[in-house]
């Protein structure tokens, strides 16, 4: 029986893997707030969004909403490392979830902010959509930090659409949408 | 249907005990690299990779760990390897679990990956998450696992390379 590739993806196990699959990529050709994936096709089991990412600014959060909901139905749970301390915190009926790294350094520019976002079930109509996500960045200097967040959307709608803002990426920033059947 | 990646380009599964583990000749034609260690050591050691046969002081890490009932986090710049996780156990029934996400391996940037660790001994080990950073705009075509104390995987170590 095949391993899902969500599973495959997210921790360990020699696998094969023939059920992931590149739904759709970009690469940004100049600084932009807000990257969106629209026109999802709902025949996968589940999404994960990996991206590699390049900011002119400091102090940034990446934030997810689907579907263009922009209300507070969405609550989050977030696990920080950053060096020096560990940091967990937790907000509900709030309009979005995090889906990367709260560093407050300055080296973005040139080193990637990268992550994995986890969207399980994301088809079906009947529940809420959970999300999980890892994220870090590192500049050998003073922007460090390591995520690990989980989220809720508290709709039962399938997802079609889903957005990651922040101030700005960068260009030559990349964002890809897999499906995992 | 979209186009399947997440391949597996190469395994290898020790037939005796060694240093080192290296995967060469990497295709660029991937977006993401994914390895997949699960390895025992003869002496507990910290497990790390470097990239492209560089030693020197171009690699740094942030990490968050969770020891018994201990949270911490830690970091450190300017390292001669990209830290993968602590004390490899060092039973040859225990192994320890590491996954390594690349990003944009092929690409013009300096490279940062992400670590997810698993040592449980029954008693002792830890769960660790660790960003690293290569200080390095070469596209990666070799990746070196090996043990910074200097000691050797175990025979039945495996480590598998994906693409995505």
């Amino acid at each position: 029986m095949p391993i899902a590739g969500i599973i495959a993806s997210s921790i360990s196990g020699h696998l094969t893997t023939g059920n992931f699959f590149l739904i759709s990529q970009q690469t940004l050709a100049s600084t932009t707030a807000t990257v969106t994936f629209s026109s999802i096709p709902s025949t996968y089991k589940s999404l994960q969004i990996r991206y590699n990412t390049l900011t002119p600014s400091v102090g940034l959060v990446y934030y997810a909403q689907f579907n263009g909901d922009t209300g507070n139905n969405y609550a989050w749970h977030a696990l920080t490392g950053n060096s020096s301390a560990t940091i967990a915190a937790g907000v509900s009926s709030t309009n979005h979830i995090p889906v990367g790294v709260w560093d407050t350094g300055s080296g973005g520019a040139t080193a990637p902010t990268v992550g994995i976002v986890d969207m399980v079930d994301y088809a079906n109509t009947s529940k809420y959509k959970t999300v999980k996500s890892i994220s870090g960045t590192d500049d050998n200097s003073t922007r460090h930090d390591i995520d690990l967040d989980s989220g809720l959307w508290l709709s039962t709608a399938a997802i079609n659409s889903i957005s990651i803002a922040t101030p700005n990426f960068n260009a030559g920033s990349t964002f890809s949408l897999y499906g995992v059947s | 249907m979209a186009t399947a990646t997440f391949v597996p380009i190469a395994t290898q599964t020790l037939g005796s005990a060694a240093a080192s583990i290296t995967f060469s000749s990497i295709p660029g034609t991937y977006t993401d690299l994914r390895l997949v260690l699960t390895c025992t050591t003869s002496v507990s050691d910290t497990v790390a990779l470097q990239f492209n046969s560089d030693t020197a002081t171009n690699y740094s890490y942030t990490l968050i760990q969770g020891t018994g009932a201990v949270a911490n986090s830690g970091n450190n710049t300017s390292a001669t390897s990209a830290y993968i996780g602590s004390g490899a156990p060092t039973s040859t029934t225990v192994p320890g679990m590491y996954s390594i996400d690349v990003f944009s391996y092929a690409g013009s940037t300096n490279k940062t990956l992400l670590v997810n660790a698993a040592i449980d001994q029954n008693g002792s080990g830890d769960v660790t998450c660790a960003v690293c950073l290569w200080r390095s705009t070469s596209a990666i075509t070799a990746v070196k696992l090996l043990l910074t104390g200097g000691n050797n995987f175990a025979t039945g170590t495996i480590a598998t390379l994906f693409g995505i």
